[in-house]
C-alpha cells in the first residue's frame, strides 16, 4: 500500500467566540495519495473552506486548530516551525482560496505577480530561468505569454483564474488545494478550468484537493470524494461507488437533488436548514433532517466512522 | 401576430453608453429580442445565457425598471410605456419577480414581514388587519415555512434558504400572472434548490402562473421549463421546446454550451479536451456590428457569417439564428 | 439594525462610544450644575485680576478680573450649543439635499450637485474673514450660521452617492414591485438606511464645529462680547498670558477643549465602527 501523501487524523478546528465556539470542523480524518484528485463536497456552512485553510495553518483568528494531526509527505504540519511552514507553502502545497481571481494585485502586472511567487522560494528556480519559466507556466495553462504584461482588470474571469493556477503550479508542488476554483465562471470556461486541473494531475503528477459544492464538477474529475455536513465527514470513498450507491442519507439526498440535463427525474430536496455550528444538534449532526432518523440512537452520540462497501461512512444504519 | 398573448416582447433593444476612461463605448446589452408568453395556458419559459448575454437586462426591461432604447413590451396588447397610471398599477401587480440574492432582496432596516404586508396594503388584497394576517400565514405555509420562525425577524436573522422561500411566499400571496425569476436558486444550497424549483412548478400548476426563468444553469432549466430561449451577447441564438434544444442543439454556440455542462455522473466524463485559447477572445473585445456575434469563436464559421447577421429561421420545430440552417 | 431599541443596546456595547459618552455627560453635567451654582455671569468682573487658583475662584481670575472657572463652565455650554446647531443644519439640510439629488436624479441632481461642488471648493477661512469683516459685529448665532453654511456640502455629497448606490439594490426593486410610490421608497426604504450614518456624521460634524469655531475665534474673528472657550484663548494671546505665566488661564480652556474633542471623537468612532461595515458591503 502506497504511503499517503497527506494524512489527516482527527482534525478539529473551532472559531472561538465569547459565548460558544463555532465548531467548524469536528474530528475530520482523511488520506490522499499522490497523483489523485480528491474532492470535498458540501453545502454552505459545512466547514470545507475551514478545513482547507487548516491544512496549511492559514486560519484567520479567531479560528484555531484545537486538535488533530496533519502529516504531509512525512512531515507533521502542525509541529512545523513557521519558517519551514512558509517554505512548504507554494513549493510543496499550494492553496487557491475562494475568489482568488479577485484578489490579484490590481496594480501589478501578471508576470510580476508570478515572479513574486517564484522568488519567495529562492533557489528553486535559478534567476536566469525565471522569465522562461513564467512563459512556460502561462502556456501550460493555455494563456498567451503576452499576458505577462497585462494587469488583472484587462483579463476575463477565466483568464485570471488560469493565471492563479499558473502561480499555484509555479514551484511544482506535490499538492494543490483549490477552493471553489470554478464558481462564478461561465460554463464553457468552467469546463476548461476543470480539464486543466485534470491535466495538471496527469502531467505534473500533482495531487489536487477540489473543494466545492458543485457535485457535477466533482464528478467530472475526482477520483475520491468526501462529503461534509456540519463540520463532519459523513461519507468518503471512491467517487463512482459513492455516486452510484450513496450510503449516508445526506449523500443520498444530495445526489437525488441534482437536476439532470438528460434524464427525467423528480427532484427531492431536503427539509429544514443547516444547523448552527455553535450549538450543533446532539449525536449525529444530521439527525434533525434525516429521513431515516432513529430516536434514541441518532440523537445521543455521534456515529463513529466505519468501513462499509469499500467506503467510510458515519451513520448508525451501517455496522 | 396573436392578440391573446399575455406578454409580447417585440424587437427589444437596450444600449448602454459606457463612459470608458478615454472613449465612450456603446454596449448593446439587448439586441432586437422578440418572444412571447401565451395567455392560453401557463408556461415556464427559460431565458438562458452566460454572463454578458443580456438576460438580466431583458428582465429589468420587462419589469419596467429601465426604458428600452427601442422595441416594445406589450402586456395584454398594451405597450407598458404607454399605460396610464391605473393600467400601470395593474401591471405592477400582475408581473412579479423573484431575485437571485436572498441577502440583497430585503431591506435590512425593516422586519421581513414588510415584504409580505406592504403589497397586501398597496394592492388592497385584504379588508382588515385580521385578513392580512391570515393571508400572510397561508402564504408562508404554502412554502413550508413556520410563521413563528419567520415573522417579526429581521432579514439577517434568517438563513438564505428561508429568505428565498419568503420571496416565493410573496408570489403565492400576490397570485400574479407572470413571475420573472432571475437566478432564483443559484445562491441556494443544492439540496434546497429542489424545494424552490418544486414550489415554482406548484405555482404554475395550481395557480396558473407563467414564469420567465432566467438562468445560466441549463439543468435546472430543463427540470422546470417548457421552452427555452438561449441568448448570446444580446441576441437570441436558438429558441424552442426545452427537451429538443437540450438533447439535440442546433446552433454551434448552444452545442458548445450543452457539451460543456459537467455531468453529475463519474462514469460519463468529457472526452474531448477543449481548446482554452479560443474561448476567451470575445470577453475582452466587444466589437459588434458586422456579422454573427458568435462567429469569432465558432468552429463552423463561414465567410458569410462575418458579413451578415443571421435571422431566426424555423428548423426542426424551433428557431435558430445560424447560416448553417438558412 | 436601525430599530431603535436594539440599536441603542448595540451602540453601548462599543467601548469607545461608551467611554466618549461618559466623558461627554460628565462635561455637560459639570458645566450645567456648576454654572447654576455660581451666582454671577461669566463676564462679570468679580475680583482682582491675575489671581492664581484659590478657595474662592477655583481656576483663578483672568486679566480682566473675571472668574476663569465660571468662564470654562459657560464656555462648554456655548461650544456645545453652537456645535449642536451647526451639526443640525449640516446634517439635516445636507442629507436632504443629498437624498433629493441622488434619488430623483436628472436636472434636479445636476443643479444641486453644482451647488454642492461649489460650496465644497470655497475655502473656509478666507470666506469667514470676508463675512466677519463685512458684518462688523459678529455674534455667536451668526457664527453658527456661517459654519453651518460651510458644512452642509460634505454630507450632501456622501448621502447622494449612498443614495445612488442604494437605488440600484434589489430590495428597492422589491418595493417597487409591491406598489410603493417614489416618495415612499425614498422615505421608507432609503432614508432609514441612512439614519445610522447620519447620526455618526452628526457627531463628526459637532467635532468639526467645535474645532473650527475655536480656530476662528483664536484668530480674532469671533464674537468679542461672548466668552467661549475659543475666545478665552484669544484673550489669553492678547494678554500674553503664557509669557506672564498665568497658567490657570491658558491651560484650563485647552484641557477642556481636549476633553470635549476626545469625547466627541470617541463617540463618533464608536458609532462609525457600527455603521460602516454595513454600508460598505453585504452582511
Amino acid at each position: 500500500m502506497a504511503e499517503a501523501l497527506l494524512d489527516v487524523n482527527g482534525l478539529t478546528t473551532y472559531y472561538l467566540a465569547r459565548d460558544a465556539p463555532v465548531k467548524a470542523v469536528e474530528d475530520v480524518s482523511l488520506e490522499i495519495s499522490s497523483n489523485e484528485i480528491f474532492g470535498i463536497v458540501g453545502e454552505s456552512g459545512c466547514g470545507k473552506s475551514t478545513l482547507a485553510a487548516s491544512l496549511l495553518r492559514l486560519l484567520k483568528p479567531p479560528g484555531e486548530i484545537i486538535s488533530g494531526r496533519i502529516i504531509f509527505d512525512g512531515v507533521d504540519i502542525l509541529e512545523l516551525p513557521l519558517k519551514d511552514l512558509r517554505e512548504l507553502r507554494w513549493s510543496s502545497i499550494s492553496y487557491i482560496p475562494q475568489g482568488a481571481m479577485n484578489s490579484l494585485d490590481p496594480v501589478m502586472k501578471i508576470g510580476d505577480q508570478i515572479e513574486e511567487v517564484i522568488k519567495v522560494h529562492k533557489g528553486k528556480v535559478p534567476k536566469s530561468d525565471v522569465k522562461k519559466r513564467i512563459e512556460e507556466l502561462l502556456r501550460s495553462v493555455g494563456l498567451d505569454p503576452v499576458v505577462v504584461n497585462s494587469h488583472p482588470h484587462e483579463l476575463s474571469g477565466g483568464m485570471k483564474q488560469r493565471a492563479i493556477i499558473a502561480m499555484a503550479i509555479a514551484l511544482s508542488p506535490k499538492l494543490i488545494l483549490a477552493d471553489e476554483p470554478t464558481t462564478a465562471l461561465d460554463v464553457v470556461v468552467q469546463r476548461g478550468i476543470l480539464q486543466l486541473l485534470f491535466h495538471i494531475k496527469e502531467q505534473l503528477n500533482t495531487s489536487i484537493i477540489q473543494i466545492t459544492h458543485d457535485m457535477a464538477a466533482q464528478a467530472e474529475i475526482c477520483d475520491n470524494l468526501a462529503v461534509m455536513y456540519a463540520g463532519k465527514i459523513v461519507e468518503m470513498g471512491d467517487i463512482r461507488k459513492l455516486y452510484n450507491d450513496p450510503l449516508h442519507p445526506y449523500s443520498q439526498a444530495l445526489i437525488s437533488s441534482i437536476p439532470s440535463l438528460t434524464e427525467e427525474k423528480k427532484l427531492k430536496g431536503l427539509s429544514g436548514f443547516p444547523p448552527s455550528l455553535k450549538y450543533p444538534p446532539p449525536g449525529c449532526r444530521f439527525h434533525p433532517r434525516c429521513p431515516q432518523f432513529v430516536p434514541g440512537i441518532c440523537d445521543k452520540k455521534a456515529p463513529p466512522t466505519i468501513d462499509a462497501k469499500g467506503r467510510k461512512v458515519a451513520c448508525y444504519l451501517y455496522k | 401576430m396573436k392578440t391573446n398573448d399575455l406578454l409580447e416582447i417585440k424587437s427589444l433593444t437596450k444600449t448602454f453608453a459606457s463612459r470608458g476612461l478615454m472613449k465612450r463605448k456603446e454596449i448593446v446589452a439587448v439586441d432586437g429580442v422578440s418572444f412571447s408568453l401565451s395567455a392560453e395556458k401557463p408556461i415556464i419559459l427559460t431565458l438562458a445565457g452566460e454572463s454578458g448575454s443580456g438576460k438580466t437586462t431583458t428582465a429589468r426591461l420587462i419589469l419596467g425598471f429601465i426604458k428600452p432604447t427601442s422595441g416594445k413590451i406589450m402586456y395584454n396588447g398594451k405597450d407598458i410605456w404607454e399605460m396610464d397610471p391605473t393600467e400601470w398599477k395593474e401591471y405592477r401587480r400582475e408581473i412579479q419577480a423573484i431575485f437571485q440574492d436572498p441577502y440583497a432582496a430585503f431591506n435590512p432596516v425593516h422586519k421581513i414581514d414588510r415584504a409580505l404586508s406592504l403589497p397586501i396594503r398597496k394592492f388592497n388584497l385584504a379588508n382588515s388587519k385580521a385578513e392580512e394576517k391570515e393571508l400572510i400565514f397561508k402564504a408562508l405555509k404554502d412554502t413550508d415555512l413556520k410563521a413563528d420562525e419567520i415573522l417579526g425577524k429581521y432579514p439577517h436573522e434568517l438563513s438564505g434558504g428561508q429568505r428565498q422561500r419568503v420571496m416565493v411566499s410573496r408570489a403565492f400571496l400576490l397570485k400574479p400572472k407572470v413571475v420573472i425569476a432571475d437566478e432564483p436558486v443559484s445562491m441556494i444550497d443544492t439540496s434546497l434548490r429542489a424545494n424552490i424549483l418544486n414550489l415554482m412548478l406548484e405555482l404554475k400548476e395550481k395557480l396558473g402562473i407563467s414564469f420567465l426563468y432566467i438562468t445560466h444553469d441549463l439543468s435546472t432549466a430543463r427540470y422546470i421549463s417548457d421552452e427555452i430561449l438561449i441568448m448570446y451577447l444580446g441576441s437570441i441564438m436558438e429558441m424552442g421546446p426545452i427537451n429538443e434544444v437540450v438533447i439535440n442543439p442546433l446552433h454551434p454556440y448552444v452545442q458548445l454550451l450543452i457539451h460543456s455542462i459537467p455531468k453529475p455522473d463519474p462514469d460519463e466524463r468529457w472526452e474531448k479536451r477543449i481548446d482554452l485559447s479560443t474561448i476567451e477572445l470575445d470577453s475582452l473585445s466587444t466589437t459588434y456590428g458586422k456579422g454573427c456575434k458568435f462567429h469569432p469563436r465558432c468552429p463552423s464559421r463561414m465567410e458569410k457569417c462575418k458579413m451578415k447577421i443571421p435571422e431566426l429561421v424555423e428548423e426542426s420545430n424551433r428557431r435558430v439564428a445560424c447560416f448553417l440552417y438558412d | 439594525m436601525v430599530h431603535a431599541g436594539r440599536g441603542i443596546r448595540e451602540i453601548f456595547r462599543s467601548r469607545e462610544f461608551t467611554a466618549g459618552f461618559i466623558i461627554f455627560v460628565f462635561l455637560v453635567m459639570f458645566s450645567v450644575i456648576g454654572s447654576a451654582l455660581i451666582g454671577y455671569p461669566p463676564m462679570a468682573t468679580v475680583g482682582p485680576p491675575n489671581l492664581s487658583p484659590n478657595n474662592k475662584y477655583l481656576f483663578g481670575t483672568d486679566s480682566f478680573g473675571r472668574d476663569v472657572f465660571s468662564q470654562i463652565l459657560h464656555g462648554i455650554q456655548l461650544s456645545l450649543m453652537v456645535a449642536i446647531l451647526v451639526s443640525a443644519i449640516d446634517t439635516f439640510f445636507g442629507s436632504s439635499v443629498g437624498f433629493v439629488a441622488g434619488y430623483y436624479g436628472g436636472l434636479v441632481d445636476t443643479a444641486l450637485s453644482v451647488i454642492v461642488d461649489v460650496m465644497l471648493v470655497i475655502p473656509l477661512l478666507p470666506a469667514i474673514v470676508l463675512i466677519t469683516v463685512s458684518v462688523r459685529k459678529v455674534e455667536l448665532f451668526l457664527m453658527a450660521m456661517i459654519l453651518g453654511l460651510f458644512g452642509w456640502a460634505a454630507p450632501a455629497r456622501q448621502v447622494r452617492s449612498q443614495t445612488l448606490s442604494l437605488k440600484e439594490r434589489e430590495f428597492i426593486s422589491m418595493a417597487k414591485l409591491s406598489g410603493a410610490t417614489r416618495s415612499e421608497i425614498l422615505f421608507i426604504e432609503i432614508v432609514p438606511h441612512m439614519l445610522q450614518w447620519m447620526s455618526a456624521h452628526y457627531l463628526y460634524d459637532m467635532l468639526w464645529a467645535v474645532l473650527t469655531e475655536a480656530s476662528v475665534e483664536v484668530l480674532g474673528l469671533g464674537p468679542q462680547t461672548t466668552m467661549t472657550l475659543g475666545m478665552m484663548l484669544y484673550w489669553v494671546i492678547r494678554k500674553a498670558a503664557i509669557f506672564r505665566n498665568l497658567w490657570w488661564w491658558w491651560t484650563t480652556p485647552i484641557i477642556t477643549m481636549i476633553c470635549l474633542f476626545v469625547s466627541l471623537y470617541l463617540m463618533h468612532r464608536g458609532l462609525d465602527r457600527i455603521v460602516n461595515p454595513r454600508l460598505r458591503g453585504r452582511r
